[in-house]
């Protein structure tokens, strides 16, 4: 297939997912304008890279992957940013009222939280998740059990401090 | 557990998605494409260009298509309900009228087609009908709406019910002066992509013949230079003035530049009386351009044209 086709294809992909991208990313990212940078750069990267497709039925897990890795290249670069800035008091947003449940997510690597995300927010196949994160079936169970475990500990804290 | 599961996916689910996002995206999408038919290096951080590709919204659309029984239809000129659909045409000059139309309907699982062939009729002025150009036309018509069928049909039979596809084919009147009756077909086919494709018929309404680009200038002028070159001046133009403007004239890969019109191009006149040339999507442009049209100024043909044709 010629370039130009499938970069109509990857659009038509872009097109039909862009709002579950979106919360791919700011499960990552945590804010707007990060999370729409990081769909716009990926929507860029994956017609840019249209060539390297082979199949038009990879196109939808490749779209995810691109997604987790310009998250985290967005994450890295902040990193760097704000290394020299005084670092934030920990724990400080447990005791707010309006906890937010998403970051029950913060807990879970890389990994683990595009498992949870993919798995029972986007309701997709364990087979799939294992393409996106180029692992194993078994593997993508195992990080799947792990990252239930992990989470299960993080809320039963979280719901602790609200009681207190 | 699953409790507070659900309760962060309907956290996650509740996760605003901006409304600029969508034009955003589009937006780095046409640049992307922009960047890969002009070979230009990518680039690193989309971010720092965010001024730039903000303003380029791409209309295109995925055409969604439901499961349902197969349905085949054809209709005739026969029902109340056909009489009523073709009061809602907007033609009918004194010549050349739609007298009727067969729509070809058919609906799979995920393969789709609706494909509108109208029927026309050539008359003089005192209402006799020309057979000979009425049937010209007529076989003209079917023998392209034909071959659209056809290819989906085979694809259909290809795909075995799984394929994903969707044809589309409508028409309507792009010129009814006194010179000329125009019928304009754009067809659509969407897969994982879209295309879209243009053919329009001329039928010359003092003759009642079928009528090429070629008809309209003096025997034996040279139409196609000057055309040709007014078009690429107008890409010229047009790129240098908007950026995400996108044509394949001057580009790094002399094959794909656009040199001459072709012997039979796409054209009609326009309300104004003004030469159109179309170009079907991925002709002389890359595919987010879509389907391109290029209004030739008169004054560029008015000394080889025929007389009435252009004002």
């Amino acid at each position: 297939m010629n370039t130009p086709k499938m970069q109509q294809q990857i659009e038509q992909e872009l097109l039909a997912s862009y709002e579950s991208l979106y919360r791919l990313a700011f499960t990552y990212v945590k804010n707007e304008s990060d999370a729409m940078d990081v769909v716009q750069e990926s929507a860029y990267k994956a017609i840019r890279n249209a060539a390297s497709i082979r199949n038009e039925s990879y196109i939808r897990t490749w779209l995810w992957r691109i997604v987790i890795n310009t998250s985290l290249e967005v994450l890295r670069g902040k990193q760097r940013e704000t290394f020299l800035e005084v670092p934030q008091e920990q724990g400080k947003e447990d005791i707010y009222p309006d906890f937010d449940t998403i970051d029950a997510l913060d807990v879970l690597n890389e990994k683990e939280r595009a498992v949870i995300v993919l798995r029972y927010f986007e309701e997709r196949k364990l087979q799939e998740i294992a393409d996106v994160l180029d692992e194993n079936l078994n593997t993508v169970k195992s990080i799947l059990y792990r990252s239930l475990k992990k989470m299960k500990i993080k809320l039963t804290e979280g719901e602790l401090c609200h009681e207190s | 557990m699953n409790h507070n599961l659900d309760q962060i996916k309907q956290d996650y689910q509740n996760i605003k998605v901006p409304e600029t996002l969508k034009k955003q995206m589009e937006a780095a999408i046409a640049q992307a494409k922009k960047d890969t038919a002009e070979h230009l290096p990518e680039q690193a951080d989309t971010r720092r260009k965010k001024s730039s590709i903000f303003r380029f919204p791409l209309a295109k659309c995925a055409a969604g298509v439901a499961a349902a029984a197969l349905i085949l239809v054809i209709l005739a000129n026969s029902g109340p309900s056909i009489a009523h659909a073709m009061e809602q045409i907007p033609i009918l000059g004194s010549i050349v009228r739609i007298v009727t139309f067969r729509e070809y309907e058919h609906q799979e699982n995920r393969m789709e087609a609706n494909i509108k062939v109208p029927e026309v009729q050539v008359e003089t002025n005192d209402g006799e009908i020309l057979e000979d150009a009425t049937r010209k036309l007529n076989d003209n018509i079917k023998a392209y709406t034909d071959e659209i069928i056809a290819a989906y049909e085979a694809d259909l039979k290809a795909a075995g019910g799984e394929g994903t596809e969707a044809v589309n084919l409508d028409y309507e009147v792009a010129t009814d002066n006194d010179k000329l009756f125009s019928l304009r077909f754009h067809q659509t086919i969407t897969m994982a992509g879209a295309a879209q494709m243009e053919k329009i018929y001329h039928i010359d309404k003092q003759t009642g013949d079928m009528i090429t680009l070629k008809d309209l200038f003096q025997e034996g002028a040279d139409y196609k230079t000057p055309i040709s070159e007014n078009i690429r001046q107008q890409m010229r133009e047009q790129m240098a003035q908007d950026e995400m403007k996108s044509y394949w004239v001057d580009s790094d890969i002399p094959e794909w530049n656009f040199t001459e019109i072709s012997d039979n191009p796409s054209f009609y006149i326009n309300e104004s009386g003004k030469l159109v040339i179309v170009f079907d999507e991925y002709q002389v442009a890359p595919g987010y351009m879509g389907v391109v049209t290029f209004e030739i100024p008169t004054d560029v043909v008015k000394d080889i044209a025929k007389e009435g044709y252009f004002m």
